[in-house]
């Protein structure tokens, strides 16, 4: 187990690094630099600027400049925001895109649970039925069309739920419901095809011979079976609530760090862009891990094969 | 002797897109209390499926359309509830039934056990449940049970998980379980099939130990006559759907009636035979449930066949107290019984 961890570990650290190289790249092919909007137009200024922050050396020193700093855990200073470093950016944003994430992600596991759980134990063809048209929809229609919606309907029409920031908990209900809509879709048809698979077990037969109810027999025998999917569907899960942030974030003002990355790009902001990118790399690669931990909890069949 | 399971015109149905499926049709035997029952017959013939009728445990598809059960004199037959409520004491009943007093030992047992359970936890769980015992003294049954059935170092065994065992080893498990409430009947549902040659042996003598020390019947179903051979009193050979043979070990093996079940005995593997002896196999195949004969199931494959057995279902010729055949071709030779 500790070996496939570390194992696990060196994978992370070096997908990190080929991260690392591949944003680096991409920005400097963008087209345009940092300084191209900015009023002061003399040459000369701008020379000095771009000394200053390094940007006149070569791609390739500029690179190991980067990485001597990121080994330091030094991710560097904003171009735009003088005197801020994107470490104290990150320290700062994190906790209110982390609030809304947990919020989504709370929704999104007790809805896509519940209403898996119904659809594969129910009897009742039409609430099946319901619940199959809901996830359809849920995962073909994307968060920030239901968020337009919503905020046409309850804040333009019907005045009773705030859209900017997230100041108080009426602030989130329409933020998270937009970045938990098609995770609770999708986690609603993960749940009900594993849990009736599962039933269909000859497990389950063995669990009824044995005189235990048929709640019993599914509390007890069929929902750990059924929840492994699930778990190791929790890692992208998250990943998706961050990136789902991106746009979320943008549209209801929420000052997060979905919002940070989508202005750094259209300002050029190199150091902002690749801290960020580096620091959610780094939170999905290790959530991935967490859920890959807790899928060999669950069954113990992966701990054998991972040794 | 008492009868201890009785089977009366058991008929059980599966709906599919198809139609329906026509599983077991009037079928009645009885059990006596420490009496070894075989059930043979192939594939289909539906065998498993009067004992999953029995237990209550047909897929959601399968239905027991009438007949009774009578266990003890009690009927677990659910063909005649139709309220809410009636259904739910039948489960009830069933509950308690189950294991307690009827054991199934399964067929497959790298399948029947739950893979990420410890053996331990399945192993107490029935025990809990049926006699209230706490974990401590369920531990300790449970370790007691599976030292019973041959598994070595149990205390150790009792930590893991079914992966970590044998094909042999599960099966062991599996009987373990059935057994552990002291269940007056078990039900071995071709307890050997998925397993090893050489593990078979091994198991059934396994069962065959244990349920003479606990005196419970047993009803063993398989499709081997060798199985059978060496452990059962009483024979029933089943055929699509229906019994066509009954008899004790002796009528069975040495004065067949049913060209089905000469059929079967001739295509034994016989190690005396030349090695240039062709195996012996009844041609054809298993009549269609969805729309079964209206005479004799097995007239399609029957080299005896007549007119009169593709239109009517062939009598019961009694001929002895216990040996009973269903074919036309003895009609007249012993006395006739009505056959519903």
């Amino acid at each position: 187990m500790i070996k496939y961890i570390l194992k696990r570990v060196a994978i992370g650290l070096a997908t990190l690094f080929i991260l690392t190289t591949v944003v680096f790249v991409l920005m400097k092919s963008l087209p345009g630099g940092p300084f191209d909007s900015e009023r002061v137009t003399d040459p000369r200024v701008i020379e000095i600027m771009e000394r200053a922050y390094n940007l006149d050396k070569p791609y390739h020193i500029q690179y190991l400049l980067y990485l001597r700093d990121l080994l330091q855990g030094n991710l560097g200073e904003s171009f735009k925001k003088s005197g801020i470093t994107v470490n104290s950016m990150i320290v700062r944003l994190t906790p209110t895109t982390m609030k809304l994430g947990l919020v989504a992600m709370v929704v999104s596991i007790v809805f896509g649970l519940t209403l898996g759980i119904i659809s594969a134990l129910t009897k009742k063809q039409w609430v099946r039925s319901i619940i199959v048209v809901f996830a359809t929809i849920g995962v073909s229609v994307p968060g920030f069309l239901l968020a337009l919606l919503m905020i046409y309907a309850f804040t333009v029409h019907l005045h009773i739920l705030p859209t900017m920031g997230l100041t108080s908990w009426k602030h989130y209900i329409m933020p998270s419901l937009a970045l938990s809509f098609s995770p609770v879709a999708y986690m609603t048809r993960m749940t009900r095809s594993s849990l009736s698979e599962v039933l269909r077990q000859d497990y389950i037969t063995m669990a009824r011979a044995t005189g235990l109810s048929k709640l019993d027999v599914i509390i007890r025998h069929a929902l750990k079976n059924a929840m492994l999917p699930i778990v190791t569907y929790l890692g992208p899960l998250i990943s998706g609530l961050l990136t789902g942030s991106f746009v979320v974030e943008t549209m209801f003002a929420i000052p997060g760090i979905g919002r940070e990355f989508v202005s750094a790009i259209t300002g050029r902001d190199y150091p902002v862009i690749m801290g960020l990118t580096i620091f959610i790399g780094a939170f999905v690669i290790v959530m991935n891990l967490v859920s890959d931990i807790a899928a060999a909890v669950v069954d113990p069949r992966i701990r054998l094969g991972s040794k | 002797m008492s009868k201890l399971l009785e089977v009366k015109n058991l008929c059980t149905e599966f709906s599919s897109k198809s139609g329906t499926v026509r599983a077991v049709r009037n079928v009645s035997w009885s059990i006596e209390q420490g009496e070894v029952l075989g059930i043979v017959g192939e594939s289909g013939s539906g065998k498993s499926v009067s004992m999953l009728s029995i237990m209550g445990l047909l897929a959601d598809n399968g239905k027991v359309t009438s007949g009774e059960i009578l266990f003890e004199g009690k009927n677990l037959s659910p063909a005649n509830l139709k309220t809410k409520s009636e259904w739910k004491n039948y489960d009830k009943m069933m509950q308690k039934i189950r294991c307690k007093e009827i054991g199934m030992i399964f067929q497959d047992p790298m399948t029947y056990l739950n893979p990420v359970l410890r053996i331990g936890t399945q192993m107490t769980m029935p025990l809990m449940h049926h006699f209230g015992m706490s974990k401590e003294e369920a531990k300790k049954k449970a370790i007691e049970m599976m030292a019973k059935v041959g598994i070595p170092s149990p205390e150790r065994r009792f930590r893991q998980y079914p992966h970590e065992f044998s094909g042999g080893m599960r099966q062991r498990i599996i009987i373990a379980i059935a057994l552990s409430c002291n269940p007056k009947l078990i039900i071995a549902d071709e307890p050997t099939t998925a397993l090893d040659v050489t593990i078979q042996a091994q198991v059934l003598e396994l069962i065959k130990e244990l349920t003479e020390a606990s005196k419970a019947s047993v009803i063993m179903i398989t499709h081997d006559l060798g199985v059978v051979a060496s452990l059962c009193n009483k024979i029933i050979i089943m055929y699509g759907g229906k019994i066509v043979e009954a008899g004790n070990e002796r009528e069975i093996f040495y004065d067949p009636k049913h060209p089905y079940t000469k059929g079967l005995l001739n295509s034994i593997n016989n190690p005396d035979d030349d090695d240039d002896t062709k195996l012996e196999s009844i041609p054809g195949s298993p009549p269609d449930l969805l729309a079964p004969p209206a005479g004799c199931p097995f007239v399609d494959r029957c080299e005896h066949a007549m007119y009169v057995c593709r239109d009517k279902p062939p009598l019961t010729t009694q001929f002895s107290e216990s040996h009973t055949c269903s074919c036309w071709l003895y009609q007249r030779k012993g006395e006739v019984k009505s056959d519903g």
